[in-house]
């Protein structure tokens, strides 16, 4: 008779553990840093359609903000779950959550963040991001390359932060005027005597200013030191500075080598103040060659600024860092499960496919690039040169370098005083 | 809160935080915003400098020509034309936007000007018009905004001047230079030194023209504020680079209200 009464107990027990508790995660509970992996994805899709609402802050350009508005449409009309994007700064976002985190306040109103590494690294160091790892739980993010997912611009997000897509800068030269690779430097060990022969046709964006300056002046300092110094590697300030004053190329340091390409650059000392100012004087014909971004070239086109037949593009060797942009969720997101359902949709194949052609970005889950119809695999913003004209070789043979971000914030600190001041 | 963020500056400044002090946490006091500041080898003091330097330079500049404008004005009895008024409206980052665009190497301004030195047989090649090294589109930029506000503020005093002053200098002989120097000037002195400090720190505390239309180096202080906040997140520099920014404003401000508003007020009895 006990053993009969202890089994019927044991029995309702297990049925309550077997049964319920996941019915009432599903159900009633909300997302925890603790049940979220013990939650299959369709409870968590389940739990998103409940929370019935997602709150995406973004930042870039007017083309990206359509883009990404877009994307909510689409999210909504997918799940029935209202996506709704704000288009701000990241710095904003950021100090906003990090004020919060301060304040205590466990309820925000932000549920997905997009941030580049430095932002990210702010945020996360402060708490103020959902310590949860993304990238265990996202099933689209498994597509994502292994060190693009867990390292931004070479700093360990440990999967707190997702990359949705790349931005790349390469080598924007007047294919009307110069021919790929004869008249071009293929290198950057050919950019200093190809700058030499065409005075005033060079220029760079001031690295404090856009993005393609600091860019191409980290890949030029990975290109100038090797890029073995800079991977992966823990930064100290001390160090930075004598490597950057010990000679590299040339025999000259760092910095003797940008005041040498400067004396041959447009308006030496006058660098331009932005992406854009630096693209306008490629449209107005005042400069043949400079590092800029594929997405602001590609959308200079559309816009009819920039003549298509001008434009050609490349990716110099040994090769140029790429940063992986993505995404966050706010350690006080209202909608945690929503906002995981929609990083999924995000690096999902039908949104990963559009990247390259609605804002000219590649895509972070990087076998959507066969998905990319060839028409615009083949529009002129993208890189000529192999490997760099396939995306899927040129992850899988390389190189494919990283930013790191400690140094590329040395280099813009000291580039100040060291090029633009002298 | 008049004071909280001016004492959150300073307290910031030597790497204390109000908040933290107000729970307890700890803070450890440091010069080192301070030292790096007065550092020749860091770029702070020589921006500090430019600053100073081309808001002084758009001021005089744009007083002068607001001034005799404005007594232009006056003399031949007309009125302030709405359409002069326009960039009071324009907010100061699209009237930046918009000088960058007439200044840029194939901007219409920088066509015009550079064409002329050009054949003139001044210069070789183009002088860069914006972003540049000597502040010339900064200096576009602030005049253009900076000279109507003169215009406004002098045109009221010199309307006031009574029209028997003048007609008496003119009738014992006076030329209008004369009568600019004798009559006007002296009794819209006042006016000029309010007016002057008043453009002066407007001019030294904007931000968006040297952002946009400023070059890589020299900079003005409150661009290497905004990059130290937003690019590079070197707070403690942008603490410390905002006490001597409120210090150069506070000495500007004083000597403003110790020379001016008392003797303004007696004269507007």
């Amino acid at each position: 008779m006990k053993v009969r009464y202890l089994s019927a107990i044991a029995l309702v027990i297990t049925l309550l553990s077997g049964f319920y508790l996941p019915l009432t995660l599903a159900g009633t509970a909300t997302l925890t840093r603790k049940n979220v992996y013990a939650l299959s994805w369709d409870e968590i899709v389940k739990l998103a359609k409940k929370e019935g609402e997602v709150i995406w802050y973004g930042f870039g350009s007017t083309y990206e903000r359509d883009f990404f508005t877009k994307l909510c449409e689409m999210f909504t009309k997918k799940y029935g779950i209202k996506a709704t994007y704000v288009h701000g700064h990241w710095f904003d976002t950021v100090q906003r959550l990090i004020s919060e985190k301060e304040a205590g306040k466990t309820v925000g109103g932000i549920d997905v963040v997009l941030a580049w590494s430095k932002p990210f690294e702010m945020a996360y160091e402060k708490g103020a991001v959902w310590d949860v790892n993304l990238a265990e739980i996202v099933p689209n993010a498994k597509g994502i390359p292994f060190v693009a997912k867990y390292f931004h611009d070479m700093y360990p997000t440990n999967g707190r932060h997702l990359p949705i897509l790349a931005w790349w800068v390469g080598f924007l030269y007047r294919k009307d005027l110069l021919k790929y690779p004869d008249d071009v430097p293929t290198s950057f060990d050919q950019l200093l005597d190809w700058v030499k022969k065409h005075p005033g046709k060079f220029t760079y964006c001031d690295p404090n200013k856009g993005g393609s300056g600091h860019t191409f002046l980290m890949g030029l300092a990975e290109w100038f030191y090797g890029y073995d110094r800079f991977a992966f590697t823990k930064f100290d300030e001390k160090y930075a500075e004598k490597l950057f004053n010990s000679p590299g190329k040339y025999g000259m340091n760092f910095w003797q080598y940008l005041n040498e390409l400067e004396k041959y650059m447009y308006q030496p000392g006058n660098y331009p103040q932005g992406n854009k100012a630096t693209i306008e004087l490629f449209e107005a014909g005042e400069v043949w060659l400079e590092p800029m971004w594929i997405s602001i070239t590609m959308q200079e086109v559309a816009t009819g600024r920039l003549d298509p037949s001008w434009v050609g593009m490349y990716i110099p060797k040994p090769t140029m860092p790429g940063p992986f942009d993505g995404v966050f969720i706010p350690f006080n997101a209202p909608h945690k499960a929503a906002a995981l359902l929609f990083i999924n949709f995000l690096l999902s194949p039908e949104v990963q496919k559009l990247i390259p052609q609605e804002i000219g970005a590649y895509p972070a889950v990087t076998e959507a690039w066969k998905l990319v119809p060839d028409k615009v695999k083949s529009q002129p913003w993208w890189p000529i040169n192999p490997p760099y004209n396939n995306l899927i070789k040129w992850r899988d043979f390389g190189p494919l370098w990283y930013r790191h971000a400690d140094y590329m914030f040395f280099i813009m600190k000291r580039w100040i005083g060291k090029v633009a001041r002298k | 809160m008049v004071f909280l963020p001016i004492v959150n500056v300073i307290l910031g400044s030597f790497g204390l935080s109000i908040f933290k002090i107000l729970s307890g946490s700890s803070c450890k006091v440091t010069l080192e915003g301070y030292l790096k500041f007065i550092n020749p080898s860091e770029p702070y003091l020589q921006s500090l400098f430019f600053t100073i330097y081309i808001s002084l330079l758009a001021t005089i500049i744009s007083v002068i020509t607001g001034y005799f404008f404005s007594v232009y004005l006056v003399i031949k009895g007309w009125r302030i034309s709405t359409l002069l008024t326009i960039p009071l409206f324009t907010p100061y980052v699209v009237g930046a936007f918009m000088w960058w665009t007439l200044l840029f190497p194939r901007g219409y301004v920088s066509l015009v000007i550079n064409g002329i030195l050009r054949s003139l047989g001044l210069i070789k090649y183009p002088i860069p018009m914006v972003n540049d090294p000597y502040g010339i589109g900064i200096l576009f930029g602030e005049v253009w905004i900076r000279f109507v506000i003169a215009v406004m503020m002098f045109y009221s005093p010199l309307q006031l001047i009574s029209r028997d002053l003048t007609d008496a200098a003119r009738s014992l002989g006076a030329s209008t230079w004369q009568v600019i120097r004798r009559v006007y000037i002296p009794l819209t002195k006042y006016s000029i030194i309010a007016t002057t400090a008043i453009i002066l720190l407007a001019t030294m505390a904007g931000v968006s023209i040297p952002l946009v239309l400023g070059g890589s180096w020299p900079q003005f202080l409150n661009v290497m504020i905004y990059l130290d906040v937003t690019e590079t997140f070197n707070y403690l520099s942008a603490y410390v680079s905002g006490v001597f920014y409120l210090i150069t404003c506070a000495i500007l401000g004083y000597l403003f209200f110790r020379f001016t508003m008392k003797r303004v007020v007696i004269q507007a009895r």
